[in-house]
C-alpha cells in the first residue's frame, strides 16, 4: 500500500515511531518485545494501512508466546483484539492476568469490548469504574461511544471530557476524539458542527486517515459526490481498506456511474471474503451487508 | 525540592514513558547574598530539559507561587498528639486553602528564545517582561524595583545517590522494566532498610552486574516478591552493606531552571515582619483544545451554561493548561506521597496529613532497625526489633503512637550559624515542614533547609536524619542534628561498607556566588 509521504502532522509522528522502533534493534527481555509491539501496533492505528494492522496483530501474538509471562502483553493481545474485533477474545484474554480484568485499564478495555458487542449496560459499569478509579480520556471517549450507540443526546459532553483531559502531547488522540465528535454531529444531522469539529481535528493533527474519512462520508450525506469520491479514492489507496472501496463503489452508484460502482464493489467483497478466510472478524458485519444489498438488487 | 521522576504521569523511570519537561525537579528558596540595599529572595526552580538544555518547551506553563507572612509563635507547651496536630492543619488551612493571598510568577517561552514571565497580585501590581533564554536579565517592576531573571539550562543541582534511596524502598523500576499494568510492583512489599538484607537479591548490590539501577535495568523476575529473611546481610568481616554508595546519580547532567532574585519589599508591603516566603512551583502542561484554533457555537458551552458565570474570576490562560507537577518541599511527593498523580496538590496538601504519618511509621520500621543496627539512638519506636518489619497501617491512628516523635520532634542543626541574628528561631518540627508542602523560607536565616533551600543543602541526607532521635542525649551530652548522617567520622566508626555519607557532600559543579547561583551546564 501506499504509506504516508506527505507532509503532515501524522507523517511526523510516524517517523518518529519509526525511530522509536529503531532504538529497540538491538534490545532484548520482555519490556523491549513489548515495547515494539506497542509500537508497530500504535504505528497501524495511526497510518490506517490494513496490512500492516494485520502485521501488527502477528507480532503481538508472536512476542506474547515468546514471553507468556509478561502483564502487559495480555493487555496489548486483548487491545489488539478490539482493533480486530475480536470483543470476546479480548475479555478472555483479560481473564488471563490476575487482577488485570479489574484494574483501571483492564476496566476501560472490558467496558470497549463489551461495547463492541453490543453489551451496553455492562460496558457502561466497567467504563463508570475505570472512571472512578482513574479518569482517562480512553475511559471517558469509550463511555461516550457507548452512551451514542444508546441514542444519548449527552454522549458528546463525554467526548468534551475526553479531550479535557488531553495534552498537547497527545495530538493524535485530540483529533480522534474530535473525529468522533463530528461524526456523532453528522449522524444527528448537524453538519455545520460536524465540519468544525473535522476542521479542528485536522488542524490538530493533519493527514490523519481516519478523519480523511469521515470527512469523505459526511461529503457523502451532503451529495458533494464528485468531491465524495476523491476523498474516499484518497484515503482507500493509502490504507487499502475494503470498506471503503465498498463506500466508494456507493458513491459512484449515487453519480450514476454503474461500471465504477460495480468495480469497486467487487474489489471489496472480494477483500471481504479474503479477509474471512484467513479467519479475520474484521469484516464479517460487512460481508453480510454487502450479500444482503446483492439480494436485494 | 528534590522531585525528580514524579508524578508516575511523568516518570520516565517507567520506559513508556518519555522525559518529560513537566517534571519539576527541585524549589530553591534562600536570602540574596548581598542585602546592601534590603533583603533579596532567591527563587530557582528547575525541572528535566527538555527537548534540550537550554531549549524549554513551548507547551509548558511552570508557575511558582509565594505567600509571605509573620513567622508562627510556636507554643512550648502543646501536646505531642493527634489533636493537636489536627489543631495546626486546621489552622493553616485557611491560609493556603485556594491559595487565597499567593502571588504568582508565571513563566511561558515561545520557541524562538523568548520567555515572558508574568507577575500577579504582587504588592507593586500585576505585570510581564519579555526576556532572552540564556541570559541574565534585570526586570523592572511597575513600583521602580529590579528583578534578576535567567531562564535556560544550567547543571542539575541535586546531588543524590538516588538508586540507593530506590534501593531503600525497594522500588522496583529503578532496577527492573516493571509491566505498566502492575503499579502493585512499583514499592515492592519488602521491608524498608537503610542496610542490605541477607538474601533480598532483587535489591542487594551484585557485583555482576554492577550498574544495575545505574542505567541498567533488567525485566523483573518472576516472584515472590516479599522477604522471608531475619537478618542484615554482613561481609567476612562482620560489616553491613550500606544501601547507597553516595555516588551522585545527577553527576554531569542537566536541567532547564527559572531563577529569580527579588527584593522581598516586592513581595510583601512589610518586609520587617513578614519574614516568612513560602514557596512552591508547579508544570502545567497545555491542553490539547488549547492548540487548536476555538470553535464557535461549541456545544459544551450550551450543555454546560453555568459555565459562564463567575467567569471573571476564571483564570483564562490556566484554563488552557493541565496541572501536572508540583514541588514545595524534598521528597514530600517522591518519598511521603509515593509519586501519586492526584498527590500533587502543591501547597494544599493537608488532606495528606494523615497519609504522611502511615508514610512515615512504614519508613520507620524500616529504617528504624537500619539506624539501630548501627549503635545510633532513633525516633521512631520499633520495640527494639533487631532487622526492620514491613508493615502498612490502616489509619494514622494506629501508626502515630510509632511515629510521634518523628513527627513532633524538633530538628537540630549542627551549629547557630543557620540563626543569622541570633534571634531565637524555634527549630522546625517535620509535621509543619511537609503540611503545607511549600519552601518555607525564613529570611533572619541563612535559608539552610529546613528554613530554606540552599544550593548546598545535602537534604537527602537530612531527610533521612528526621529518623534519628534528636531529643535524647548521648553519653557525651550530644544531640543528632540534621548534618549527624553527613559526618564522615560517624561512618568511618560505624560496622558498615561502604564508610561514606549516604548522599554526596558536594555538588558535581561548584556554585556560583553571584547570579545565577546555579553552575553553567555541561
Amino acid at each position: 500500500m501506499v504509506s504516508q509521504t506527505a507532509a503532515s502532522d501524522c507523517a511526523d509522528e510516524l517517523r518518529r515511531l519509526d525511530m522509536a522502533l529503531s532504538s529497540l534493534d538491538d534490545a532484548d527481555g520482555a519490556d523491549a518485545a513489548t515495547r515494539r509491539a506497542h509500537l508497530r501496533l500504535s504505528h497501524a492505528r495511526l497510518s490506517g494501512v490494513l496490512d500492516e494492522l494485520r502485521l501488527a496483530d502477528a507480532t503481538v501474538s508472536s512476542t506474547l508466546r515468546r514471553f507468556p509471562g509478561w502483564p502487559d502483553l495480555h493487555y496489548l493481545r486483548a487491545s489488539a483484539d478490539l482493533d480486530m474485533h475480536r470483543p470476546g477474545a479480548a475479555l478472555a484474554r483479560l481473564d488471563e492476568v490476575p487482577g488485570l480484568a479489574e484494574s483501571p485499564v483492564g476496566l476501560e478495555l472490558r467496558g470497549a469490548a463489551l461495547e463492541q458487542l453490543g453489551r451496553y449496560p455492562q460496558a457502561e459499569d466497567c467504563l463508570t469504574r475505570a472512571l472512578a478509579a482513574d479518569p482517562t480520556w480512553q475511559a471517558f471517549a469509550s463511555l461516550a461511544q457507548v452512551r451514542a450507540a444508546v441514542g444519548d443526546p449527552h454522549a458528546d459532553a463525554l467526548y468534551a471530557q475526553a479531550e479535557d483531559e488531553l495534552t498537547a502531547k497527545q495530538m493524535s488522540a485530540f483529533a480522534w476524539v474530535r473525529a468522533a465528535r463530528g461524526e456523532l454531529a453528522a449522524a444527528s444531522g448537524d453538519h455545520e458542527t460536524a465540519w468544525a469539529h473535522y476542521r479542528s481535528a485536522t488542524a490538530a493533527f493533519s493527514g490523519y486517515w481516519l478523519i480523511e474519512s469521515r470527512v469523505a462520508a459526511l461529503l457523502r450525506r451532503e451529495g458533494r459526490l464528485e468531491d465524495a469520491a476523491a476523498a474516499y479514492a484518497a484515503v482507500r489507496a493509502r490504507t487499502g481498506r475494503p470498506d471503503l472501496a465498498q463506500a466508494l463503489g456507493d458513491v459512484h452508484r449515487l453519480r450514476g456511474d454503474d461500471d465504477e460502482s460495480a468495480r469497486w464493489h467487487a474489489v471489496a467483497l472480494a477483500e471481504y471474503r479474503a479477509s474471512v478466510a484467513r479467519g479475520e472478524a474484521l469484516y464479517l458485519h460487512h460481508l453480510d451487508g454487502m450479500k444482503d444489498d446483492r439480494t436485494q438488487a | 525540592m528534590a522531585d525528580h521522576n514524579d508524578p508516575n504521569a511523568v516518570n520516565s523511570i517507567f520506559s513508556d514513558i518519555e522525559v518529560s519537561a513537566a517534571d519539576v525537579y527541585d524549589m530553591f528558596g534562600f536570602p540574596g547574598p548581598d542585602n546592601s540595599k534590603g533583603d533579596r529572595v532567591v527563587l530557582a526552580l528547575t525541572f528535566a530539559a527538555v527537548p534540550d538544555t537550554g531549549v524549554l518547551d513551548p507547551d509548558l506553563l511552570y508557575r511558582l507561587q509565594l505567600y509571605s507572612h509573620p513567622r508562627a509563635a510556636v507554643l512550648r507547651d502543646e501536646a505531642h498528639d493527634l489533636e493537636a496536630l489536627r489543631q495546626y492543619i486546621d489552622g493553616v488551612r485557611g491560609t493556603y486553602f485556594g491559595a487565597a493571598g499567593a502571588m504568582e510568577i508565571r513563566m511561558t517561552v515561545d520557541g524562538q528564545g523568548q520567555a515572558t514571565i508574568s507577575f500577579h497580585d504582587f504588592p507593586g501590581g500585576s505585570f510581564s517582561a519579555t526576556v532572552p533564554v540564556g541570559e541574565v536579565t534585570t526586570i523592572p517592576t511597575p513600583d521602580g524595583l529590579a528583578i534578576d531573571a535567567f531562564v535556560g539550562g544550567r547543571d542539575d543541582a541535586f546531588f543524590n545517590d538516588l538508586p540507593g534511596f530506590f534501593r531503600s524502598i525497594n522500588y522496583a523500576p529503578q532496577f527492573y522494566h516493571v509491566p505498566s499494568t502492575r503499579p502493585d510492583l512499583r514499592e515492592l512489599p519488602i521491608p524498608k532498610t537503610l542496610l542490605e538484607l541477607e538474601g533480598n537479591d532483587l535489591f542487594n548490590y551484585n557485583p555482576a552486574i554492577p550498574d544495575l539501577g545505574r542505567g541498567v535495568k533488567l525485566d523483573l523476575p518472576p516472584g515472590p516478591y516479599t522477604w522471608t529473611g531475619d537478618s542484615f546481610k554482613k561481609d567476612a568481616a562482620g560489616n553491613y552493606r550500606f544501601v547507597y554508595d553516595g555516588q551522585d546519580a545527577r553527576a554531569g547532567q542537566n536541567a532547564n531552571a527559572i531563577i529569580l532574585e527579588m527584593p522581598l519589599q516586592f513581595i510583601t508591603r512589610r518586609p520587617e515582619t513578614d519574614r516568612i516566603v513560602d514557596i512552591w512551583g508547579e508544570s502545567w502542561v497545555r491542553k490539547a483544545s488549547n492548540k487548536v484554533p476555538a470553535i464557535p457555537n461549541d456545544p459544551i458551552w450550551y450543555e454546560h451554561p453555568l459555565a459562564f458565570l463567575g467567569s471573571d474570576a476564571r483564570d483564562k490562560q490556566l484554563e488552557g493548561y493541565k496541572l501536572v507537577d508540583t514541588v514545595g518541599q524534598p521528597f514530600a511527593d517522591a518519598g511521603l506521597s509515593e509519586r501519586e498523580n492526584n498527590r500533587q496538590l502543591g501547597a494544599n496538601n493537608f488532606w495528606l496529613a494523615p497519609t504522611f504519618i502511615k508514610r512515615l511509621a512504614h519508613l520507620g520500621w524500616g529504617f528504624g532497625p537500619s539506624i539501630t543496627a548501627l549503635g545510633l539512638r532513633c525516633a521512631f519506636d520499633t520495640d527494639n526489633a533487631p532487622v526492620p518489619v514491613h508493615r502498612v497501617y490502616r489509619t494514622s491512628i494506629e501508626a502515630f503512637p510509632r511515629a510521634r516523635n518523628v513527627v513532633f520532634q524538633q530538628l537540630n542543626m549542627p551549629d547557630s550559624s543557620w540563626d543569622v541574628h541570633k534571634l531565637g528561631i524555634p527549630l522546625r518540627r517535620p509535621f509543619e515542614i511537609f503540611v503545607p508542602n511549600v519552601c518555607a523560607l525564613d529570611m533572619d536565616t541563612t535559608g539552610t533547609w529546613p528554613f530554606g533551600r540552599r544550593l548546598e543543602d545535602q537534604v537527602a541526607n537530612r531527610f533521612l536524619s528526621l529518623f534519628l532521635d534528636m531529643e535524647s542525649a548521648g553519653a557525651d551530652g550530644s544531640r543528632y542534628h540534621v548534618e549527624t548522617l553527613s559526618d564522615q567520622a560517624l561512618w568511618d566508626a560505624a560496622p558498615i561498607e561502604p564508610k561514606t555519607s549516604p548522599n554526596p557532600l558536594k555538588n558535581d559543579r561548584d556554585f556560583l556566588p553571584h547570579f545565577p547561583y546555579l553552575a553553567e551546564p555541561w
